[in-house]
Parts: structure tokens; sequence; C-alpha cells
């Protein structure tokens, strides 16, 4: 569902990504997570189309997404750290205005859904100035999900969630993943990648550190055995921040 | 704790300073945008030509006495009725985390405000010395500075106690009110002595409305008691910039200096709680910077969200969506209000001075609807922003859209383009029905030219307006005023007369060749069809060359628009 394959992203003299290959198949969710200024969100914003690779090629299901841009973006959707709302848009003219974007025919019926899903729907007539930090989080994946997706990225996708919207969202990413979306999410908190994801890549100073399941990760490292996934981060990034 | 402030008044300064200056260096565009803002604040406002004599003559500077104080009592009006706290009670965010809960008394703090406020005080000081130096009396400089440094700390004080007497009676409204009821009282005394006698003379002065005659009867009534004692404070802080000789002054100075003390005194002893409304006053100014800076969301409140123009169907043209997004921020007030009412005035303005010359009222209409259209057509482009330059903060979403480089730059410059069409199309109807019974006009009136020409010229004028503008902020952001980066001062100024001239300058270099083929083909059409139908080809012509060009723009945008990782 998404390759990548030599992946490397410069500016000017710094190298923020470095030669990274990886791949994630329907149904995976991978925990993209690493030190301050390893190169996560432009490893997601180049996955999502944003940032053009200085070389390397990203694969979305099938279409080369530097050939064929269009046709690999309407797979997938991106769900930024921040998320970044048009202030003059109600919540749900957000969903109408991503629905003409992505062409979703029924959008009309899975808009209320999603609204449903993610807690919205009283909240859909305001406009994002009168939501929480926590509910302009959930505007932008509901944005981001009503193309039902194949490949979902996000990037620290519970910052500013209250407990229940955590697990609410939590709920969404895996049955988005059960259904059989391939989703990458990058988050510092690693308990949460932990729980959801079904693969680990770490990443330091652009390069790959580690890659795969975290059983095979640790199994590869016998001095790791027994560790939760956080011991096995400091061990592995140790000196890479 | 004064040694406190004062060092965090100096660091503040010097540090800021010392940022506008490393920018300067780094980036010396800066500069020349400053010294091009400067140098248009130089000509147009302080170089114009003043007569000296208007600033020595009795009855002038009573009137600016008289007007000067009525001003003063308006705002004193506005400041008491509506609050004024939004700035006089305003700490920032910081000084709310680090003073409020610091071991400082309220009067320590109100100190500490009105030593701050000097820095604005002495700022504004100096600009009005500059801007009145050819139309006030011939006393030395410093008579002057000290004269508005007097009537400026006055005010300040006198809004900073207003706001803390509000804030008093809105936290503790009886104990608040019986503290400050004398004041109260006196206010709404005021209220009576002026209104009773401009209400029982407003025949006589609608009748005087609104020349010389109007002043001075005027003058007289709020010269007679009680409403002459209610602007007798207002007299006593304005009277040492009236002086003409230094001891004219000096007896001036003296009671404006006692209103100031007894400003200073009332603050200083207020000791309202005025926590709450500064931190309330801090998020709503917060709340104001923001908006600023996002000018797009600065009329939108709660609750009050006008209906788009049309609903937005999931189906057709995927750059539809932007179009459509960008008429609902215009529909949700994107525009300014203050703009609207600027172009109100200035067309009013315009009306009441043709009006004067003796101009007939449909002569009036047509001049003012093809004056405002010009004025449109040549800026509009800096009102209307509905594009790429408001959208460029969004850019990482808008690269994540299934949606060619292309797409995205025509839909933002279409936005824009049909909203600025139709604004100046509202001017071309009524300059029309102003000079539709003109017979030298008739040949250029008739209806096919109103409904098919025009707009379509309009249209594709505007095109290469925006488009130029667009272009403009993908790829020199730091000279386009992006709506979320708005600096301030003479920079600013600086980089909107430079692109805008720009933006005029490569318009009309684009127009050469359509307006050549829309020339030719009228002139070629003309002896075979007539002037009026000639006109049809000739701007079939015209339009068909702009609108390639504005095609062939938007491809090579789209490409860039395609390369910007970003701005």
């Amino acid at each position: 569902m998404i390759h990548v394959e030599g992946l490397t992203k410069s500016y000017k003299d710094l190298v923020a990504v470095r030669d990274l290959s990886f791949d994630v198949a329907p149904g995976e969710v991978l925990g993209l997570v690493g030190p301050n200024g390893a190169g996560k969100t432009t490893t997601l914003r180049c996955l999502a189309g944003i940032l053009p690779p200085s070389s390397g090629t990203i694969t979305i299901t099938g279409h080369d997404l530097h050939q064929n841009p269009v046709a690999a973006k309407r797979q997938l959707a991106f769900v930024p750290d921040e998320p970044q709302l048009f202030e003059y848009l109600t919540v749900e003219e957000h969903l109408q205005f991503v629905a003409r974007i992505y062409q979703v025919t029924d959008a009309t019926s899975r808009a209320p859904k999603l609204l449903n899903e993610l807690e919205l729907t009283e909240h859909r007539q305001k406009l994002p100035g009168e939501l929480s930090r926590g509910m302009r989080q959930k505007l932008a994946i509901a944005c981001g999900l009503l193309h039902e997706p194949r490949v979902l990225l996000f990037d620290e996708p519970l910052t500013g969630l209250d407990p229940v919207g955590i697990r609410r969202t939590k709920d969404t990413i895996l049955r988005r993943a059960r259904e059989g979306a391939a989703v990458v999410l990058s988050s510092h908190l690693l308990h949460l990648v932990e729980e959801l994801c079904t693969g680990v890549l770490i990443i330091g100073r652009g390069r790959r550190l580690a890659y795969g399941p975290l059983a095979s990760i640790v199994a590869e490292r016998p001095e790791l055995k027994g560790l939760a996934l956080e011991d096995v981060f400091l061990a592995i990034t140790s000196g890479q921040s | 704790m004064n040694g406190a402030f004062w060092f965090l008044t100096r660091r503040s300064l010097a540090n800021r300073f010392r940022r506008q200056l490393a920018r300067l260096r780094g980036e010396p565009r800066y500069a020349i945008a400053i010294i091009v803002g400067f140098a248009y604040l130089y000509f147009f406002l302080f170089h114009r030509p003043q007569s000296r004599t208007t600033g020595g003559a009795p009855h002038f500077q009573e009137l600016v006495s008289l007007l000067g104080s009525l001003i003063l009592l308006l705002a004193l009006f506005r400041w008491w009725l509506f609050g004024g706290e939004q700035n006089a009670l305003t700490f920032t965010p910081a000084e709310i985390q680090f003073l409020f809960p610091a071991p400082v008394s309220r009067a320590a703090l109100i100190r500490w405000k009105l030593l701050r406020s000097q820095v604005l005080i002495l700022i504004n000081t100096l600009l009005w010395i500059f801007i009145t130096r050819r139309a006030r009396p011939p006393l030395p400089f410093p008579v002057y500075l000290v004269s508005l440094w007097v009537l400026f700390t006055t005010l300040s004080l006198h809004r900073l106690g207003a706001s803390l007497t509000r804030a008093g009676i809105s936290t503790h409204w009886k104990t608040g009110f019986r503290r400050q009821w004398i004041v109260i009282l006196i206010a709404g005394a005021a209220v009576v002595a002026l209104v009773v006698p401009l209400v029982s003379h407003w025949p006589a002065l609608m009748d005087r409305c609104c020349g010389l005659e109007f002043w001075t009867l005027l003058g007289a009534v709020l010269n007679q008691l009680p409403a002459s004692a209610v602007l007798f404070p207002f007299h006593l802080a304005m009277a040492p910039m009236a002086a003409h000789s230094l001891s004219e002054w000096g007896k001036a100075l003296l009671p404006a200096v006692g209103v100031l003390a007894a400003h200073y005194i009332w603050v200083i002893r207020s000791d309202a709680a005025f926590e709450d409304a500064a931190v309330q006053a801090s998020a709503e100014y917060a709340s104001r910077i923001a908006r600023r800076k996002a000018p797009q969301t600065a009329y939108l409140k709660s609750g009050k969200v006008a209906r788009p123009l049309f609903r937005l169907g999931p189906t057709g043209w995927p750059g539809g969506a932007i179009v459509w997004k960008n008429l609902v921020a215009i529909v949700r007030g994107a525009i300014s209000p203050r703009i609207i009412i600027m172009l109100l005035v200035v067309t009013i303005a315009f009306a009441i001075t043709l009006d004067a010359e003796g101009h007939g009222m449909g002569q009036l209409v047509g001049t003012v609807g093809a004056a405002m259209l010009g004025f449109l057509v040549l800026m509009g482009h800096t009102w209307i922003r509905n594009d790429l330059r408001q959208d460029l903060a969004y850019l990482t979403m808008l690269r994540a859209y299934p949606l060619s480089g292309r797409t995205i730059v025509s839909a933002e410059v279409m936005a824009s383009t049909l909203t600025l069409t139709l604004f100046q199309y509202g001017f071309v109807i009524l300059a029309w029905f102003g000079f539709r019974n003109r017979a030298d006009l008739h040949d250029y009136l008739n209806p096919g030219i109103i409904l098919v020409v025009l707009p379509c010229a309009l249209i594709v004028v505007n095109g290469i307006v925006l488009t130029l503008q667009n272009a403009g902020a993908l790829l020199f952001p730091s000279w386009v005023r992006l709506e979320r980066v708005r600096p301030g001062g003479f920079e600013t100024i600086g980089q909107n007369i430079l692109t805008t001239g720009f933006t005029i300058l490569l318009t009309l270099v684009g127009l050469v060749l359509p307006a050549a083929a829309g020339t030719g083909t009228f002139l070629i059409a003309t002896p075979l069809v007539g002037r009026t139908f000639a006109m049809f080809p000739a701007a079939m012509a015209f339009v068909a060359l702009a609108a390639g060009e504005v095609t062939a723009l938007l491809v090579w945008m789209g490409r860039v628009f395609e390369r910007t990782e970003s701005i």
C-alpha cells in the first residue's frame, strides 16, 4: 500500500531525511518515532506529497507520488499536528469543501456518521474559532476520513484531546486499519505507539535506526529483551537527539 | 520593584530595536521598503505646503480649542459609556503571568502602566509636533513639546482612570459604585449640561449647517453656563497649545499641570480591583492581534454566520471548492468594514464637492460611479485579497489536496477576480445611471456595451492584475503582504507602494498587445459597422488576447506552485 524506497530530503546543506526505505501493508499501523528533529514530520510531509523528495520514490496504492500526484493523493489523508482549518467555514462546511475536493459523491450520508463518530454533531454549525483545541483536532481528522482514504498519515494525532477524545480517536484509527487502510502515525507518546502500532520505524537524524515489529527489533538486539518500547527507544536513540 | 519595571522597559525597547536592526542588515529589502514608506509619508503627509498665517490667527486658535475640546469630550464619553479598557488596562500575557502573581501592589502595577504608556505618548508627541509644525503658533519647540506632552499624558491618565472606575463597578457593583459615585455623578451631570443647550439650539444650528456661522453659533452656545463649565477643564488642558506668547503659555501651563496632577492622584488612589477586567482586556487584545494577522477571521462573530451564496455540491470541478470557500470568506466579512466605510466617506465627500460646484445630480452620480470604478480598477487588488495572498498560510493543506497546481492557482485567482469585478460592476451601473441622459456619451452607453463589453473587459483586466499579485505572493512572499504576516510601520507602506507600482506597471505592459489588437479592430470595423457596433469585435479581440495571457500565466504559476515547498 505504501512503498518508500531510498527517500532523501535535503534543505540546502541540511539532510533532514536520509535514504529511508519501508513499506506499510493494508491493515498495518506503523509508528514513526524519533527524537525532536529526527525527521518525522518531514518524512510524513513527503509521504503526503507536500514536500517533494530530493531523491527516492514513494508509491501510494501503486501510484508513484512524483509521477502521478493527483491519483496518489486521492488515496491518502494527512492530519497534521496543528490542525489547519479555514476560520470562516463551519464544521459542516469543512466537510462539504473536502467532499468537493475529493469528489465524495455520497458525502451527504457519510458526513453525519463521521460527525457522530467524532462527537462533532452538536458543533456542526460552529466556526473553528469557537471550538476547543481538541475539537479542532477532531475536525481535522473528520476531514481526513471523509473520502475513506486507503492510506492515513497522522502527525501527533492525540495532541490536545481529552481522555474520551483519545479513546475515540484510537478506536477510529484502529477501525480504519481493520477495514484495510495503511496507517502511519508519528508520536512522542510511546505507550500509544506500543498500543496501536503493528510495527515501528525509529529514526534519528534522518536515518533509519530500527524498523519492524517491536518483537523483531528486540530479537535483533538481545540486550533489549524484555524492555518496553520506551526503554528500547531510549537505548536505540541514545546520542541521537 | 521599580528597578525591575525599569529594567523590563529598557531591555524590551533595546531588544526590539536590535531585532529590527538585525533584520535590516540581513534583508536589505526591508530597508528599501522602509525608505520608500518614509519617503511616501514625507512627501504626501508632511511636505504639503500649508499657510503659515493660519497658525497665528486668533480665530483659528479659538476654533482649534473649541473643536479640540469637543473631540476630547467625545473621547471621554466613549471611554465612560463604552469603555476604554481594551487598551488602557491591557497587559501582555507575559506581564500577567509574571506581574499579577508577584508581590506587587495594584498601585505599583498602575505606575508600571503609566511608565510604559510614556513611550507611546512621547512618540505621539513628537509625531504631532512634526505634523503640525506649520500650523502651530510661533513658540519654541520645547514649549510646544511640553504642552502636547501634558495634554496627552492627561488624556492617558483619564482613560486609565475611567477604565479603573468601570472595572471597579463591574467587579464590585455596590462598593465600587459607592467608591466612585462622585465621578459617576459628575459624568452624568456633564452629559445633561451639554445636551440640554444643544437640543434647545438644534434648529438654529441646523439652519446654519455647516459653514463658519455654524461653528460661531456652536461656540457661543457652548460658552454659556452650564456647558462652559463642563468644557472648562478641556479648555484648561488645551490652553497651553493655543498660547501665542511665552507669558500666555506660562499662565496657561500651570492650570493644565494642575489638571494632570489631579488625574494622577485620582488614578493612583482609585485602588479598583482591575485584575479581572485586565485579564479580559488582555485576552481581547491578543484576539485582536491574532485577527489582525488573520483578517479573514476579523469580523466573524459567534452565532452570526452568514449563509454561503450557494451550497457546494460534492461533484463538479474540484477547484470550485476553493472558489466557493473564498467567496464564503468574503460573505462572512473578510473585507474590512473600515474599508467599506472609507470608500463611502470618500464617495460622499467627492459628491458633496461636486455638488458645491453646481453640477447636476446626474452628473454627480455618474462621476462618482466612474471615479470609484477607476479607483477599483487601479487599487481594487489591494482590497480584495481572497486568493493565494490569504491562502498561502494554508500551503501545507493545499499541497496535500489531490489537485494540480494549475487548478489550485486558477481557483484562487478566480475567486478574487469574480469578487472584484462584481464590486466594479456596481459602480459601472451607477455611472451608467448618472450619465444615461448625456448625449455625448450615448454611443458608449448602449446596453450591449454595459451588459457584455464592460463585464468581459473588467474580468480580464482584473484577471491580469490579480494573477500578477498572486504570482508575486508565490515568487516573492516577503514582498507581498500575506494575511497572516502583517508587519507594520513604514516598511508595510513601502512594500505596498512597491508591489502596487510593479503590479500596475506589469499590467500595463501585459495590456499593450490586447489594447493594440482591440484598437486595431475598432479602427478597421468602424467604417464598416459604425462606432457603436465596432466596439464589440474590438472588445472580443481585447478579451481574447488578455484571456490568453492570463491562461499562460496561470499555467506557469501552477508549475511554480507545485515546486513551492514553504513560504
